[in-house]
């Protein structure tokens, strides 16, 4: 997907390809929009490995391995490239990713996001615009009031008086396709 | 809409060619009676696996969230391989099929295909629907919206639903080409392994139609 040699060429900060912990925290860490304490992986770093850790994370580099900090927030930012598994307690993408996401309270996919994988999380917005492939999975709890679930619950089916020919009476039974 | 004439408007456009586009506003909204009828049977507690062909959108995501365990776009027409007829077995199509597949060992109750049919030949329909119903569960249903009268944009867009028996196609401003026209009876071959249980002609000429499983 990226041009994964020649970048690491050019970073002499490139983790090793082992499944050691890479150093995520490549910057002092600086307050997050929660208040937390966040660790940021700059635009021109590299890591091939496993990313853990103990606070908030921005990726803005490319990382292609797994990122699992399941108590803390990861953000890939616009300029963020990800092949890997993501962990994290809430998950907002606006770069790319390339695996599967997994948000123990929500994963976010901002309008300028590309996610090519599967999604498991309580909730999930979805931004106009965000491209996406794969499946997404909210059967965990989901928080009350989540956009998803206030929305469909409020709809109800409403016949429409659109229809203006019916070409064969209607054979299909509510549940037809229950489980 | 520039891609949607009715009766009342000149010769349809024939031959591969695409009229410029003519300025109308970019969507159309009309009535899904049928699916909403589907969707009575579905609450919190009576959730099914989705399977959505067309594009992620968050409109989709939000209202199907509260009727189903799990949803898996497929966006199929995104990456459409040209037909190439010295290619019978149409492996570059058969290859995009892996979309389908669910994450799990789970299968899909629930399919929408809101504007596939219209992109697909007969064949590669068929090829669909034969997919469709290894990954599909006993008493699955499809939901399509199919155009039979006018034109319809070159390159396929995306439905929204904004109520239960309510969406609207929105697509950017651009060349148009000749509906497809698909009969009950032509949806029929096309859908295979579903039996089309209903067939509804909207206003606007759109053909909205339930297929089942089994």
């Amino acid at each position: 997907m990226w041009k994964k040699e020649d970048d690491m060429n050019q970073n002499p900060t490139t983790a090793p390809a082992s499944g050691a912990a890479a150093p995520a925290k490549t910057a002092s860490p600086t307050p997050s929009h929660s208040g937390r304490d966040q660790a940021t992986i700059g635009r021109s770093i590299n890591i091939r490995g496993d990313v853990t850790g103990d606070e908030d994370l921005l990726i803005q580099g490319r990382i292609e391995g797994t990122v699992d900090l399941k108590q803390h927030s990861v953000t890939i930012g616009p300029e963020g490239r990800v092949k890997a598994d993501l962990k994290g307690r809430k998950v907002t993408v606006e770069g790319e990713v390339e695996g599967d996401v997994r948000g123990q309270e929500q994963v976010v996919l901002k309008a300028s996001s590309t996610v090519n994988g599967d999604i498991v999380a309580p909730r999930v917005v979805l931004e106009d615009g965000a491209t996406f492939l794969g499946s997404i999975d909210m059967s965990g709890k989901a928080p009350s009031g989540s956009a998803a679930a206030t929305q469909s619950r409020t709809a109800k089916p409403t016949p429409d008086g659109d229809a203006t020919k019916s070409g064969k009476a209607d054979e299909t039974k509510p549940g037809a396709a229950s489980k | 809409m520039s891609w949607l004439r009715r009766s009342d408007a000149p010769p349809r456009h024939t031959g591969g060619k695409t009229p410029p586009p003519r300025g109308d506003p970019p969507s159309l909204a009309h009535g899904a009676p049928a699916l909403a009828s589907v969707l009575e049977a579905f609450d919190a507690d009576h959730r099914v696996r989705l399977l959505d062909l067309g594009p992620a959108l968050p409109a989709n995501l939000d209202f199907f969230g509260g009727f189903t365990t799990g949803v898996r776009i497929a966006h199929l027409l995104r990456d459409l391989p040209p037909v190439d007829p010295e290619k019978p077995d149409d492996a570059p199509f058969v290859s995009i099929l892996d979309r389908l597949e669910p994450a799990d060992d789970s299968r899909f109750g629930l399919i929408l295909a809101w504007n596939t049919l219209d992109y697909l030949t007969a064949e590669r329909a068929a090829l669909l629907s034969h997919h469709l119903a290894a990954v599909a569960e006993h008493g699955a249903l499809i939901h399509a919206m199919t155009f039979t009268a006018g034109t319809i944009p070159a390159s396929p867009s995306g439905y929204e639903i904004v109520g239960p028996g309510r969406l609207v196609y929105r697509h950017a401003d651009q060349p148009a080409i000749e509906a497809p026209d698909i009969t009950p009876a032509d949806a029929e071959r096309r859908l295979g392994p579903f039996r089309v249980s209903r067939s509804i002609l909207l206003r606007h000429g759109v053909r909205e139609l339930i297929g089942i499983l089994g």
